[in-house]
């Protein structure tokens, strides 16, 4: 199975660097996810709040998560690409951000 | 290490090649997505082993004790799938075929149930609440924008 190619958005490398205690774990799970981002990950859904979240992805590490996008299957579901993923292969993941699903985890 | 063979020589010409053991690449194989066909036409074949489609019952035990795997394996390249192996595939009970065969098969079965999870869609919902929430409109705020600001591999992880 070939692997995905990984990218990273300023965001997540700016909470890499702030929860840099869970660089290990954040490590292992992002090895699996560009193996098969399918397996062990949800699709994000518009439930609350206004933000349209349809096309992304999470995986939990921990108490945090993880929040990526696959090229391909972003324009899939949308219709559209992914503004990021112009010029990029169908499977390459961007992951955006990670961090603590409760407010209780946050660093300030 | 997989088990040697102890099946007889006539059961052996009459499946061969019975027990050719599975290669690496064979694994990896049955893991894509796009061979979900592949591996509901293994899974057709478990079902068969674990008695949706009776077999003799000491044939099948000799078999279970002694590479039931590479028959399922070698077995498929020769039959044609038909809708009953499909219908027994959505009956049976797969947990239980991996608890049988998964000392001895780890890896295959890693790669069948994450390819079977792969196929089961699941959906996390955002809290508003969330700093993931906060994130997100970060994001797409910035996306909007073209502002978004992306790393390679190496520059994020240092290698």
């Amino acid at each position: 199975m070939n692997e995905y190619q990984d990218v990273y958005e300023d965001l997540f490398n700016q909470n890499l660097k702030r929860y840099s205690g869970l660089r290990e774990p954040i490590t292992r799970k992002i090895k699996r996810i560009i193996k098969n981002p399918y397996v062990g990950t949800e699709l994000l859904r518009n439930v609350t709040g206004k933000l349209d979240l349809q096309g992304f992805r999470s995986a939990r590490v921990g108490n945090f998560r993880l929040i990526f996008v696959i090229c391909g299957e972003y324009w899939k579901v949308k219709k559209s690409q992914f503004s990021a993923c112009e010029g990029k292969k169908d499977e390459t993941i961007i992951f955006l951000t990670v961090g603590p699903h409760d407010a209780a985890y946050a660093m300030k | 290490m997989y088990p040697q063979s102890t099946i007889s020589h006539s059961t052996k010409s009459t499946y061969l090649p019975l027990f050719e053991k599975p290669t690496a690449t064979r694994i990896d194989t049955l893991a894509l997505d796009e061979s979900v066909h592949l591996l509901l036409r293994d899974l057709a074949y478990q079902s068969l082993l674990m008695g949706i489609v009776s077999l003799d019952g000491a044939r099948r035990s000799q078999l279970e004790r002694k590479g039931a795997l590479e028959y399922v394996l070698s077995r498929y390249r020769y039959t044609m799938v038909d809708k009953f192996f499909i219908h027994a595939f959505s009956t049976t009970d797969f947990s239980s075929a991996s608890g049988l065969y998964g000392t001895n098969y780890p890896d295959f079965w890693a790669n069948l149930s994450q390819s079977l999870e792969s196929h089961s869609q699941r959906f996390f919902d955002l809290d508003k609440d969330s700093p993931l929430y906060k994130d997100m409109e970060d994001i797409l705020e910035r996306m909007e924008s073209n502002q978004l600001k992306l790393y390679t591999r190496a520059e994020v992880w240092n290698e």
